[in-house]
């Protein structure tokens, strides 16, 4: 059998105000050619500018990927000629990248990081049949470009590698990461040997939009690519897309010679020498890592399962400790944001940004008052969808009957009912369910169903043991 | 002569009877306060001014108009300086003769046989006839001070980073500096102040904080250094000229006499071309067509490309290019450099004793059209020193030959304008004596 070897090489959108080398902002959506500067569109005379912030999320990055980090900044000229390219040039870190010599543990197993450097990204094209459009709104987003040595050996691994790399990075606060949005690009080289000590000849695949489509590239191309070696076939070295139709890979254009991009250093960007306490500032603010946060949660009592779960969404979690700072009920938050908040930010769209943390608390806080789960859950998706719920919750509050209240109304159904508590105490589950009716008529539906059910059980089981 | 309209029109369309210096009339605002409120000054037509065409001499950017001021227009503007043309230059600032293939040639005013020197040819040649006061211009390895000594002007080339290059379009990055033409001293020294400074859009620009708050030594004696090496070819004239000045200066100090060796002096043209050839082709990389300038919906960017830029120009592309491929990067452009870098020290290494080094300018005056080609004696080439380096330097008025100018170069240390301009007009003032004697 053949040994596979997979390298991975990931372009992470950074997610600063300002383009890397324009003052430009960085947009999403937004009407196309409207962020624009003047260097966006090479307009003469233009000349670049530095983002510092972008600097500061590469160091982040280098550190969490362990990368000897050179103090050093200094930016080359990749020259090419495309459309989507206005200067005829790249700016990138050919020569000296920002890390390098960083790695990243997969499952035990360590993986080697080449480099980690800065880059700017290129226009968006837009084909139509007869003509192509360009917009240079994300020309000259910052990019941050991962390269891993071909050490990967199976399709499981790549996928698992890509997937911690991606939360890693989004909990790094430098992106938002999102695949299908072209905030996180994967492009992979794949190739198979027969001696697992070489290399064989590498196909590089690109145009990988989700996990899933890394995973259906990998082994249809590896599959191809064994079929090839079984009949003696030499592997021509080559650029394939994945076709996620037929979930098959094809040709995009063969590799015959070396492009050569006549890298030189930028002249109109004079070599930064950081400084080294500033680096090391930047590394000692930053955030906490997925790991870090999962033993925070488990020491607060949280079950593992659910606190994976958690970790799954930067921005659940994010809510989760801040909402967790007014309140001490930590689980019920927890579950909230597990189900009703989660899908209600699925299907209504709802950005956690726009949410009152301090405002979630106090509803959940709510249950003191003897609230029902129920209606805490739909106070908060009220509250979520943006309505007003104090004044609903001081009308409930209002209206709702002391506990003492709802204890005299049960002790006189207990009362009224004897046969059916015997009923209960004989193990008739329907008759607490009668009884529960009848306080609720007696109270004429003041009282909260939950509760009274909750303080019926407590009764009858008080009576129950007094009676044992 | 008051500044209004119709003065200035008419001022400028007697020049470029005379000149054909001009490539755009600039209607021009006439401002009542600013240090440049009565001055008259003429732009380079690489320099981007707002609402109006730039072409820099090249087909390529035909129909461009600029959406945005350079940092230096935006400061003239707030000067309140008249900005009153655009002028003509040699394409895209490649080459020193003033002939352009667009607008055909920049005329030397006292004789239309000689070039009248490039690229900033028009700026010259306008300010040289009094259809503007000063004006800037740029200088990548003689564009300011060649047509300077040809036309009889002071021509200063600040410290490289000193001025804004943002908005300017470019030649050779690591070497191009904004420079200005005036008849006199006081009227470039006026310019430079305001003009020069930090700009956060060029990230090459500083502001030298140690110097600019050097201790004002008291009145010291400049010390001042004669480069010898330069003048062996030069002209007769020009030379008994520069004996002369020397003698009339040991009068009051002694004059050093500083060298470097012959060997090096002739890299200065090799490492030239290949750095700013191969910075150059890559600079021009954004001319194809597709966002502004020349073009046309059926052709493709080769066939702009190739209709848009002259041969000259085409042919320099190549040799960057080539010097840039990786094949040969380690034995040219990366050679270039290092012995760039030498050129340097050795050109530095005269300044440990020295405040100032001077010689000719030029070794003779304007060349016949009829004779020019690139010339690449080192009496001319050793200005690229400059360029290489970064150090300021300034061309004077020193004399004429047969009724045609010849200037006198002057340079410092970095960010030493203050000694330049002071050597400046002490050496003015000696040349007037040795006149009188």
């Amino acid at each position: 059998m053949y040994k596979v070897h997979i390298g991975i090489e990931i372009h992470c959108a950074l997610r600063t105000k300002a383009k890397m080398f324009s003052s430009a902002f960085v947009t999403q959506n937004q009407d196309p050619n409207t962020s624009l500067d003047i260097i966006d569109l090479a307009l003469p005379g233009y000349l670049p500018t530095i983002n510092k912030k972008a600097v500061e999320y590469g160091i982040l990055v280098c550190d969490a990927l362990h990368c000897t980090i050179n103090p050093v900044l200094r930016f080359d000229r990749k020259n090419y000629a495309y459309p989507d390219l206005p200067k005829g040039f790249q700016i990138t870190q050919q020569f000296y990248p920002l890390g390098k010599n960083g790695y990243m543990m997969i499952e035990g197993q360590k993986i080697d990081i080449e480099r980690v450097h800065l880059e700017e990204d290129t226009a968006k094209m837009i084909h139509h049949s007869q003509s192509t459009l360009l917009d240079f709104n994300r020309c000259g987003t910052p990019l941050l470009e991962i390269v891993s040595t071909a050490q990967i050996h199976s399709v499981d691994q790549a996928c698992t590698y890509v997937k911690s790399l991606q939360q890693k990075l989004i909990y790094l606060g430098v992106t938002q990461g999102r695949m299908d949005k072209g905030q996180l690009r994967c492009d992979v080289n794949v190739s198979l040997s027969q001696n697992p000590s070489q290399l064989g000849d590498k196909v590089e695949l690109k145009n990988l939009n989700s996990i899933s489509h890394i995973r259906q590239a990998l082994d249809y191309e590896i599959q191809r690519q064994s079929l090839l070696l079984d009949q003696h076939k030499k592997i021509e070295m080559q650029t394939r897309r994945f076709d996620e139709k037929t979930k098959r890979t094809i040709l995009l254009r063969k590799k015959e010679t070396q492009k050569d991009y006549r890298y030189f250093p930028e002249p109109n960007l004079p070599v930064i020498h950081l400084d080294k306490s500033w680096i090391q500032e930047i590394i000692a603010r930053r955030p906490r890592d997925p790991k870090e946060i999962l033993d925070i949660l488990k020491k607060q009592g949280i079950d593992e399962k659910e606190a994976q779960s958690l970790l799954t969404q930067k921005d659940l979690t994010d809510f989760y400790f801040a909402v967790i700072k007014y309140t001490e009920r930590n689980k019920d938050v927890l579950h909230l944001l597990l189900s009703d908040v989660r899908n209600q930010m699925k299907s209504h769209a709802i950005s956690l940004s726009d949410v009152d943390p301090r405002r979630f608390a106090w509803i959940v806080d709510q249950k003191e008052e003897n609230f029902s789960t129920n209606r805490i859950r739909q106070w908060i998706l009220a509250f979520l969808n943006g309505k007003n719920v104090e004044d609903q919750i001081q009308k409930a509050k209002d209206e709702q009957p002391h506990v003492s209240r709802i204890e005299e109304w049960i002790r006189q159904v207990c009362d009224a009912n004897q046969q059916s508590i015997d009923d209960y105490r004989q193990g008739k589950k329907r008759a607490l369910s009668y009884l529960v009716g009848q306080v609720l008529k007696v109270s004429r539906g003041q009282a909260d169903p939950a509760l009274v059910q909750k303080k019926l059980q407590e009764r009858l089981n008080q009576e129950k043991e007094e009676a044992e | 002569m008051p500044l209004t309209r119709e003065n200035i029109r008419k001022q400028c369309e007697f020049a470029q009877q005379k000149t054909q210096a001009i490539v755009s009339f600039v209607v021009p605002e006439i401002q009542d306060k600013g240090r440049f409120k009565d001055i008259r000054i003429a732009l380079k037509d690489n320099i981007s001014l707002k609402g109006y065409p730039l072409q820099a001499g090249s087909k390529i950017l035909e129909g461009y108009q600029c959406p945005y001021d350079a940092t230096i227009v935006e400061k003239i503007k707030q000067e309140g300086g008249c900005i009153v043309a655009k002028t003509a230059m040699d394409e895209l600032g490649m080459g020193g003769s003033g002939n352009n293939d667009i607008h055909g040639p920049v005329i030397h005013p006292w004789d239309a046989s000689r070039i009248p020197g490039g690229s900033s040819s028009g700026c010259a040649a306008l300010v040289a006839v009094d259809g503007a006061d000063v004006a800037v211009g740029t200088d990548t390895g003689d564009s300011i001070r060649k047509p300077a000594s040809y036309m009889g002007l002071v021509g200063l080339k600040p410290t490289y980073g000193r001025i804004s290059r943002f908005g300017i379009v470019p030649y050779a990055s690591s070497m191009d500096t904004v420079g200005i033409l005036a008849r006199s001293i006081e009227q470039v020294e006026s310019v430079y102040d305001v003009l020069k400074g930090q700009d956060e859009r060029d990230l090459m620009t500083f502001l030298p904080k140690s110097l600019e708050k050097a201790p004002q030594k008291k009145q010291e004696l400049l010390r001042l250094a004669v480069f010898d090496s330069i003048s062996e070819d030069a002209d007769p004239v020009l030379k008994a000229r520069l004996q002369k000045l020397i003698e009339q200066l040991e009068t009051k100090q002694t004059i050093k006499h500083v060298q470097m060796p012959q060997s090096l002096l002739a890299l200065i043209d090799p490492v030239y071309t290949v750095i700013a050839n191969a910075e150059a082709c890559s600079n021009h990389a954004n001319l194809d067509g597709l966002r502004f300038g020349l073009s046309s919906k059926d052709q493709s960017v080769e066939n702009i490309r190739s209709r848009g830029f002259s041969w000259e120009v085409k042919k320099r592309f190549l040799c960057g290019a080539y010097a840039l491929h990786k094949e040969n990067q380690e034995r040219l452009f990366i050679k270039a450099q290092k012995i760039r870098r030498k050129l340097v020290d050795a050109y530095a290494s005269m300044f440990t004793e020295a405040d100032i080094v001077f010689s000719l300018t030029t070794p003779d005056v304007a060349p016949l059209i009829s004779e020019y080609k690139e010339d690449t004696s080192i009496g001319l080439s050793y200005l690229k020193l400059s360029n290489f380096s970064g150090y300021p330097s300034i061309s004077i008025p020193f004399g004429h030959k047969e009724g045609l100018p010849f200037g006198l170069h002057l340079a410092a240390k970095p960010c030493r304008e203050d000694l330049l301009l002071k050597a400046a007009k002490m050496f003015s003032q000696v040349i007037q004596e040795m006149d009188h004697v």
